[in-house]
């Protein structure tokens, strides 16, 4: 891998190797929200790794009680600019399953292609901006422009195509204003969805040709025993419904999660963690479902894999660029499928029968699971919710593989050592906005030990 | 490509103080433009702007600015070198790029407009709510009045 740019923020000479020592990045750089890193070593060994999320509770899942149901898709895809389809999709799954709604196929296949928009802008803003700069020794995507003009351009293009499809489906590129408990407020025109068709195809093809691109980089070796979960569904790539699984023995139902998960709060983050009571801490994201799910990716998507001998199961999360790249291909094929089968047959929607109910729904974020659990009464008012994103489960797994990381790696540079674990950090994409529903690098160094 | 000519483009939010400047002039702008003109908002997320860029020769973009050196409500129009000095006043997106940096990114892959123009008005306020700080609004109808006769004068 080539030498990396100095990292963000102010850094303070230091010899390499030094046995005690203490970093603090103030401000992580290149993810979504605010937040800090610490990590304190002592005598060789890594004492302590705070992930600390100083973005501030947004107190989501208090100010909705009251609110009536329908609302509950438009208000949570506020929590989030880059994944709204994903807080809607929990949101009117979880509803739909307290009211035991059955859903028609057209409409279950209308979400996945909406989702399918999403997953596209919101893994190529990642991929080409925030995550690829790293991979290729730039600061930012900016610095990365002047040298690979084409490959930000062919990231642009891949974000503008998922981009497209929620604006055709959902009315709005930045929360949709067409998704309701029950399906959609209205079909989108057929000659706006065949059109949308033929701009997606050229675009699959860039799609296909950027996973050649990403296999010729360099990767750090990294690779650690991870409990991988993620929606499983015996017939699809999970997207909207299944069964949560792991590859350590977890399959429950939606209903299930608090019995098998809970929160916990830590003091240096404004966002609660998560563990499995079972086991403790858990990875979300496209690595999770490539891991779990592989064989339900389209023919397309399995031939981009093959053709540059990617792992069947990927357990070095710097490699994660390639898994969501992967997933990319995977949507855009899926589009395309959903899109030249789709007549929809059904009305845009079911009219629910309210009665006083809870509903708990998980559906696949670009970032991971993201569970959703809300209570209604007999008039569709929301009593209680509660919201569990995928990047305020993952901090802990974050924490660990940084631990990890900096012990195997103490002959590096204070520089390189920073970089690479902002780095470990960027490769889960986290969305601290969304985890905090309810990276200024600074360096501390003591060679003394002392704070 | 054939290019669309005029484009005018409001940047900013206007449930953020005065950074919705951008957001109050498109709309006091629009009876007064050429039909050949067209006007927009954006609103954090500004890569939409790499698309305008792409599609039109000459764009207008509206802004909140500030400099710290100015009086609140001083007019500016900017373009050629001075636009390379621009920088974030605040960050207008979480998951975006701002101005400064689009037009960096812009350049760097050779997509600037054939013509581009920022007018603004210097900014006092940007905490949460709708409106303009009074020395901001006092300046919206002439600033309005630089942009339409440039356009009409030139385009």
């Amino acid at each position: 891998m080539s030498d990396p740019k100095k990292p963000s923020g102010k850094t303070y000479p230091i010899k390499a190797g030094i046995k005690n020592r203490t970093i603090h990045v103030d401000y992580l750089a290149r993810v979504e929200g605010e937040g800090a890193l610490y990590i304190e070593i002592s005598d060789n060994k890594v004492k302590d790794v705070k992930l600390k999320i100083f973005e501030p509770p947004r107190f989501f899942e208090a100010f909705m009680r009251g609110r009536n149901y329908l609302e509950a898709p438009d208000i949570t895809s506020r929590i989030c600019g880059i994944c709204p389809v994903a807080y809607q999709m929990s949101a009117i799954t979880a509803i739909e399953q307290g009211l035991n709604m059955d859903i028609p196929e057209d409409i279950q296949a209308f979400r996945r292609l909406l989702y399918c928009g999403e997953w596209i802008e919101s893994h190529s803003l990642h991929v080409y901006m925030l995550h690829a700069p790293d991979l290729l020794g730039f600061e930012d995507a900016i610095q990365m422009s002047k040298d690979h003009p084409d490959i930000i351009k062919n990231g642009l293009f891949l974000k503008k195509s998922g981009n497209k499809i929620v604006q055709v489906l959902g009315g709005r590129e930045v929360h949709p204003i067409n998704v309701r408990v029950g399906g959609f407020y209205k079909w989108p025109d057929k000659a706006s969805l065949t059109k949308l068709k033929d701009d997606l195809i050229p675009a699959r093809d860039k799609a296909y040709a950027a996973i050649q691109w990403l296999a010729t980089l360099n990767y750090p070796n990294y690779d650690r025993d991870y409990e991988f979960v993620s929606l499983s569904h015996p017939d699809e790539y999970p997207m909207t419904r299944g069964r949560l699984i792991s590859n350590k023995g977890l399959d429950i139902l939606l209903s299930e999660f608090d019995q098998y998960i809970e929160e916990y709060q830590v003091s240096h983050s404004n966002a609660l963690h998560s563990k499995l009571k079972a086991r403790g801490n858990y990875f979300l994201g496209p690595m999770a479902r490539y891991n779990l799910n592989r064989k339900s990716l389209s023919k397309t998507t399995l031939q981009a894999a093959d053709s540059i001998q990617f792992e069947s199961f990927c357990t070095n999360p710097f490699r994660s660029i390639i898994v969501r790249s992967l997933e990319i291909l995977y949507a855009f094929d899926e589009a395309i499928r959903i899109l030249e089968h789709f007549s929809p047959s059904s009305a845009p929607y079911v009219e629910p029968v309210l009665v006083p109910s809870v509903g708990y729904g998980i559906t696949e974020a670009p970032r991971g699971s993201l569970y959703h659990r809300y209570e209604i009464d007999e008039s569709g008012k929301l009593l209680d919710i509660k919201i569990v994103p995928p990047t305020s489960q993952n901090q802990s797994t974050i924490e660990n593989d940084i631990r990890e990381f900096v012990e195997k790696h103490y002959h590096l540079s204070q520089d390189k050592l920073i970089w690479q674990c902002e780095q470990a950090i960027r490769n889960y994409d986290p969305c601290i906005s969304c985890a905090t529903h309810f990276l200024k690098l600074h360096i501390n160094s003591t060679p003394d030990g002392q704070k | 490509m054939d290019k669309n000519n005029t484009i005018i483009v409001g940047i900013g939010h206007p449930f953020r103080g005065d950074d919705g400047l951008g957001h109050y002039v498109i709309e006091a702008i629009r009876p007064h433009l050429p039909p050949h003109v067209d006007a927009r908002t954006l609103l954090g997320d500004i890569s939409g702007l790499l698309d305008i860029f792409e599609n039109f020769q000459n764009v207008y973009l509206v802004d909140a600015i500030v400099t710290q050196t100015s009086a609140p409500g001083t007019r500016y129009r900017l373009e050629g070198e001075r636009l390379t000095q621009l920088s974030n006043a605040c960050r207008t997106s979480t998951h975006a790029f701002d101005i400064s940096q689009t037009l960096k990114m812009a350049h760097n892959l050779d997509m600037m407009p054939q013509n581009l123009v920022v007018y603004g008005i210097e900014a006092q306020d940007f905490s949460e709510g709708k409106g303009l700080s009074q020395d901001v609004a006092e300046q919206v109808q002439a600033l309005v009045s630089d942009i339409v006769n440039e356009i009409l004068n030139t385009h």
